[in-house]
């Protein structure tokens, strides 16, 4: 029989704080973390804001790495902090358990494009106007730095983690774009639960949130320029939505077995009951109008959990603030849920944090952790105006007051992989 | 028991060296037939195994290892089993 799959630990550094507290009482404020631009001059761009990580240190990082901190990748960066705050969080910082049974699994993706090497080696290589293969190997050789190297490489936090804390067992990460910390969580579960892991760190970590990065967006038409109004840019389901809003930043969990935990005498947040995954075999970045992948994975991921949809309380949308995305994620839902679809509180986080790509899987689990434990549902704000489409109830603008015994959380990548997370909590774990 | 290192043909693979190792693995096991190491002139210290040198070998292979290590840190290793 498969092993039971229990979070123990979480850590999150993004837009609105580093660490959980700050983040959950600035999700249920109904704080935006998006604003204009500060880390490169982005005025000449047709899209100038985002939700940028600020404050995090070098003692926010684990021992042996503050001292690394300026030439760590973003990425890097944001997964030890928020993957040390995971394991102290779950008391396992300091504890001696079998770290041979101790795997990591993150969803990741490329690292910031640095210009600086890069114009170095293409002035360094020119014969007149063209670059010449013969120059070239000696001025890469003088511009390259092979531990920014692989700094930009997508693994590289995965590999972090490992060192720093010890964690001898499986380790890989999810390049699903979107869909890939969620991914990574699903994949780290099924580790736990076939016996070959015992603790799991896993999650994601991303920023997306540099020229090249922004530019590409831009390119796709797929984010919101709403400038003027950083902290409106954000409005998934509203009818005024124009995109979604780049962020970034870490969210780690600690997955572990749950005699593991037990025995221990761990506190537990919520068990990984369910995890579906699907792709839609469609375009890159549309979504099929009938939203047959996402109907797909929030069924596989029902029936992985043994549950009806009639038991989930609380759905995280991916609710990204694309016209598409929102229109046929509600259509999703409620081809899934009928009627239910009605009852069920669906918010997105998205319209506070913005969109942690491959992140953003990862801190949206965490908020339904910490949904199922305070009994609040944090809201999607800038809900101005209703779009006939996306008639569900997305807790416009304020938290609500709700217990929740099992939550969804919906994570749909670019490229069409689809991946739902069901997790439960209740007496029974205590 | 016999070692062979397909890198030494088609060189390093990045990303898909693995399958492709496991692939030239099956073949092996398929046909009965082991994949030489090639220019293995002069041994390595430290490096004193049976690596078929050079030459492929006929062999009945039931049972057969293929190994993936990453320089990162990352191991991971699969074992195929003939079905006839």
């Amino acid at each position: 029989m498969r092993k039971r799959v229990v979070v123990t630990g979480i850590g999150m550094v993004t837009p609105l704080g580093i660490g959980v507290e700050e983040n959950w009482r600035a999700l249920l404020e109904g704080k935006s973390g998006i604003g204009t631009i500060t880390s490169f001059d982005a005025s000449s761009f047709p899209t100038r804001i985002a939700g940028e990580v600020r404050g995090l240190e070098p003692a926010h990082l684990p021992g042996g790495y503050a001292g690394d901190f300026d030439r760590l990748e973003k990425n890097s960066r944001f997964a030890l902090a928020a993957g040390r705050m995971a394991l102290a969080d779950a008391g396992l910082l300091e504890d001696s358990f079998d770290r041979d049974r101790f795997g990591v699994y993150l969803g990741s993706g490329e690292a910031h494009c640095f210009f600086a090497p890069l114009f170095d080696m293409i002035t360094g290589s020119l014969d007149g106007s063209a670059i010449s293969m013969s120059k070239f190997p000696a001025a890469a050789r003088s511009a390259m730095d092979p531990v920014l190297e692989l700094e930009q490489q997508s693994y590289a936090p995965a590999r972090h983690l490992a060192r720093a804390f010890g964690a001898r067992g499986p380790n890989s990460c999810c390049l699903t774009a979107c869909a890939a910390s969620s991914q990574a969580l699903g994949e780290a579960t099924e580790i736990i639960r076939r016996g070959d892991a015992v603790v799991m760190l896993s999650g994601g970590s991303h920023s997306m949130i540099y020229p090249l990065g922004l530019m590409g967006f831009s390119l796709l038409r797929a984010i919101s320029t709403r400038n003027e109004e950083p902290e409106k840019a954000s409005r998934p389901f509203d009818a005024d939505r124009d995109g979604f809003v780049i962020g970034e930043g870490s969210g780690i969990l600690v997955l572990e077995e749950m005699e593991h935990a037990r025995e221990r005498g761990a506190e537990i947040y919520g068990e990984i009951g369910g995890y579906g995954a699907s792709s839609d075999a469609y375009r890159v970045t549309d979504v099929p109008p009938d939203g047959h992948g996402a109907i797909a994975a929030m069924r596989a991921a029902l029936s992985d959990a043994v549950l009806a949809p009639a038991d989930i309380g609380y759905i995280n949308a991916h609710g990204t603030s694309t016209l598409i995305n929102d229109v046929v994620e509600t259509t999703a839902i409620k081809e899934v849920f009928g009627e239910e679809a009605y009852r069920i509180p669906v918010s997105s986080t998205k319209s506070m944090t913005g969109h942690l790509i491959a992140a953003a899987g990862a801190i949206e689990l965490i908020a339904c952790l910490l949904v199922l434990r305070h009994g609040v549902i944090p809201p999607t704000i800038n809900q101005e105006r209703s779009d006939p489409g996306c008639d569900l109830d997305y807790v416009p603008n304020a938290a609500r007051e709700h217990a929740v015994a099992a939550a969804l959380s919906n994570s749909f990548g670019f490229g069409g992989q689809n991946i739902c997370l069901i997790v439960t909590g209740g007496e029974e774990l205590r | 028991m016999p070692h062979s290192e397909n890198c030494g043909q088609c060189l390093d693979l990045g990303a898909a060296a693995g399958a492709v190792e496991a692939l030239a693995t099956i073949l092996g096991m398929w046909h009965g037939v082991i994949p030489p190491t090639i220019n293995l002139d002069h041994p390595g210290a430290g490096c004193d195994l049976d690596y078929v040198p050079h030459d492929a070998r006929e062999a009945d292979i039931r049972l057969a290892m293929s190994n993936s290590f990453s320089r990162f840190g990352q191991n991971a290793t699969l074992i195929f089993r003939r079905m006839s």
